[in-house]
């Protein structure tokens, strides 16, 4: 070969080479992480130029333009690396695939971050007043829940956008965001309840007209068998080993109890303080909210997402008996002083404030434990689903 | 085929860049399915040594007069979708020069090509009174699976839909 053709086919190798490193450059992530399969898609597209380059060239090396033709006919580099991002079926700007990932990482996320803002708020109990504890509570989840939403829903477009689909995000983000098993729809929950237990039961298949909808069993000769059929598990009466309904009536029973009592007619020998009646008047409606609220839990029963919306504000109501609860250490004309009046004969004064001091952080203390514990099983829930 | 319209008079109707786009975005949204049903039956011709991605092409414009064009920007991805997704399988041979990706159907794209066929073939059966042109389909050699429309070559000894399951071979028998 005289050098003149050497050159000339370094010249329409370079251009092809161009190309398709171009073509490369824009394939999706998911598939640049396969060397092997970045490697056959390219060498497909370059079978793919010199064939029909030569055909141009009726047999012969093709010349750069015959090169140049081809290549613009193929289209536009990025135009044939978006064909290889085409994957999942579009929902919104996130696709089908993709939905069940990214409610979780909402979720978890979500959950992550309020429970970050209820510690660093507890932490500050002491060093600032009730009012700006609470405060800095709700400004900060509402903060935070928008910066995850915001970045998440970025995250998950692009991802869309780019045609990866759950299997491809395997071993690059952590297990209980991408564990597609547990990635199921509330149907799917369901279904999952009901795990088959074996029974036998006769049925003749296959005699009748063929039926309009068609089961397995078609598969069967037409005669008289005896098949295993899925039995329906009962559905556990305590989806998270607890007794919501007892938790829900008690709570019901109890917080209205607490808001009614204290102006009943029969208890004003105690002459209990405006200030604290008020005060039995909110931790009542507290108790009686929670209490609703794990009453509902059991009548939803196993509906995963229903279930974690009502954990998620049942500790709404246990938030806020800290500031109230801390309200009793700051403010001593609520309970300490009426206290310290009517148990005056048996107790001193200092034990009483001793009382109330033990039992205010005594309870701000269980009810920070209880919100760490409800946050935590919100979390289980996602990543588990619910205890078989 | 709006693509292979090289010019128009600019107070045509696909002189609105409206309008134009909206019909090149229906025929790439009818052709998308149509090529695959077509470049699987064009495979299904090679049962033994493959075809590779440029002849495949070039057998699809002939087979069809020129009207289906797929471009070798859809083709190949298609191709590795329908791979990935198990309906095909490949080999790299190196047969007069260059190695080449040579593919074949699996025994599931071919079940899945005759159901294709045969959903296309009903659809395009039921909408022709529509369309004001008449479809006659072979049905003194294939039977359409009265559930799922999967295409039966009558010959071809079989109980059942391969497809759906359903049972076949009595209905088979009342058309004899």
């Amino acid at each position: 070969m005289s050098e003149i053709n050497k050159e000339n086919n370094n010249n329409e190798q370079k251009l092809v080479n161009n190309f398709l490193e171009d073509v490369k450059k824009r394939l999706p992530f998911w598939i640049r992480d396969q060397k092997n399969d970045v490697d056959e898609i390219i060498e497909e597209l370059e079978n793919h130029i010199w064939d029909r380059a030569t055909e141009l060239a009726e047999g012969n090396d093709p010349s750069p333009e015959q090169i140049e033709q081809v290549i613009n006919q193929m289209g536009s580099p990025g135009k044939i690396a978006s064909e290889y991002k085409r994957r999942g079926k579009p929902k919104y700007f996130i696709t089908e695939e993709l939905w069940p990932q990214y409610l979780r990482s909402l979720m978890i996320f979500g959950a992550i971050f309020v429970g970050l803002n209820i510690i660093i708020s507890l932490l500050r109990i002491g060093s600032h007043t009730a009012g700006a504890i609470f405060g800095g509570i709700f400004q900060g989840i509402f903060s935070s829940l928008a910066i995850v939403v915001v970045l998440t829903t970025a995250i998950f477009v692009f991802l869309s956008h780019e045609g990866y689909l759950p299997a491809d995000l395997e071993g690059k983000v952590p297990f209980f965001i991408i564990n597609i098993e547990l990635c199921r729809s509330r149907k799917a929950d369901r279904a999952y309840a009901a795990e088959p237990a074996v029974k036998q039961e006769k049925v003749t298949v296959g005699t009748r007209p063929l039926p309009r909808t068609i089961e397995k069993r078609v598969y069967r000769e037409p005669r008289t068998v005896f098949v295993e059929r899925d039995r329906p598990k009962r559905a556990h009466k305590h989806y998270l080993g607890r007794d919501y309904l007892g938790e829900g009536i008690s709570g019901i029973i109890f917080g209205t109890v607490v808001m009614v009592l204290p102006f009943m007619p029969f208890l004003e020998f105690l002459a209990m303080p405006t200030l604290l009646k008020y005060w039995l008047l909110i931790f009542g409606g507290l108790v009686l909210a929670a209490g609703l609220i794990r009453f509902m839990q059991a009548i939803i029963g196993r509906m995963l997402r229903f279930q974690q919306v009502l954990m998620f504000f049942g500790m709404v109501p246990s938030a806020l008996n800290i500031p109230l609860f801390l309200a009793l250490k700051h403010r001593p004309d609520i309970l300490l002083t009426w206290l310290q009046d009517i148990l005056s004969k048996w107790i001193t004064a200092d034990n009483v404030q001793l009382m109330v001091t033990v039992l205010v952080w005594f309870t701000v203390a269980v009810t920070a434990l209880k919100l760490v514990s409800e946050l935590t099983r919100i979390i289980k829930l996602e990543v588990n689903g619910f205890p078989e | 085929m709006l693509k292979k319209v090289k010019s128009f008079h600019p107070q045509a109707l696909i002189g609105d860049d409206h309008f134009r786009t909206y019909v090149e975005s229906f025929e790439s949204e009818l052709l998308r399915g149509i090529s695959t049903v077509a470049v699987l039956q064009i495979i299904k011709k090679y049962p033994e040594d493959g075809i590779y991605g440029y002849q495949l092409l070039k057998a699809i414009e002939e087979e069809t007069n020129k009207v289906l064009i797929i471009e070798e920007g859809t083709l190949y991805p298609l191709l590795r979708k329908m791979e990935k997704d198990g309906l095909l399988k490949s080999n790299k041979k190196e047969l007069g020069g260059r190695p080449r990706k040579y593919y074949v159907l699996t025994d599931e794209g071919y079940k899945l090509l005759n159901h294709m066929t045969g959903f296309f073939s009903k659809l395009i059966e039921a909408i022709a009174p529509l369309m004001e042109f008449q479809v006659e389909l072979p049905e003194d050699q294939f039977m359409y699976c009265p559930n799922c429309a999967n295409k039966i070559k009558l010959d071809e000894i079989t109980k059942f839909c391969e497809v759906c399951g359903i049972y076949v071979e009595e209905l088979i028998k009342q058309r004899d």
